[in-house]
């Protein structure tokens, strides 16, 4: 098997890992806000969260910047990918949050801990789903 | 009026008898970003243009225009 195909088989598990990630955020976050949530799935919901943010990030580019593998797989074709699905969930967690501050106006009682958990999910999901999705697409 | 750069990088490389792993080999990159630069959904840095230009033995004018 080539460099290239390794490569591609690893993306696209990467893409798919994305996607599951994203759908447990999801079902995390549900549990959350419906108040069944414990301390540890409050702790849970953050741990995904804080995962899927490194998981966006260019992190292995950064620390292995001459593997040859990690070249392939964050080549300029990804990073654009990247730099979309950022842009993505950055203007996801903007909508939201002027949806609650509008709504805000007619139901004062809305707390900042349901906001900021809605938002930061809401950016980091859309983010790491169109990231999966755009991947996906590439690939075909 | 919307410009777009237009390629001929699948009939240059289906005439150079190589896949779009084959050529992604030669230049350096995914598989995927060879497929997308060869449907126009994705740009190609000058660096990469430049390297696909080079693997199929055009210019990069010969391989890359702007329509629209």
């Amino acid at each position: 098997m080539t460099a290239v195909e390794v490569a591609e088989r690893r993306a696209r598990w990467r893409a798919l890992g994305f996607l599951f990630l994203a759908v447990l955020t999801c079902a995390v976050m549900i549990v959350v806000r419906t108040g069944r949530g414990s301390d540890f799935i409050q702790g849970l919901w953050l741990g995904l969260l804080l995962g899927c943010a490194f998981a966006l990030s260019p992190v292995k580019r950064w620390l292995r910047p001459n593997s040859a593998g990690v070249r392939l797989l964050e080549d300029e074709g990804t990073r654009e990918n990247r730099r979309l699905s950022c842009t993505i969930g950055f203007w996801a967690a903007i909508a939201l949050a002027l949806f609650f501050q509008g709504l805000a106006h007619f139901n004062p009682g809305i707390g900042a801990e349901e906001v900021g958990q809605l938002v930061a999910t809401a950016g980091i999901v859309c983010a790491i789903t169109a990231f999966g999705i755009l991947e996906l697409r590439a690939a075909r | 009026m919307s410009e777009r750069l237009a390629n001929r990088i699948k009939a240059e490389r289906e005439k150079a008898a190589l896949t779009q792993a084959a050529l992604a080999e030669l230049v350096g990159v995914s598989r995927k970003t060879i497929n997308t630069v060869e449907n126009g959904v994705f740009t190609p840095s000058a660096t990469l243009a430049i390297k696909l230009a080079k693997a199929l033995g055009l210019s990069v004018e010969q391989l890359f225009w702007i329509e629209g």
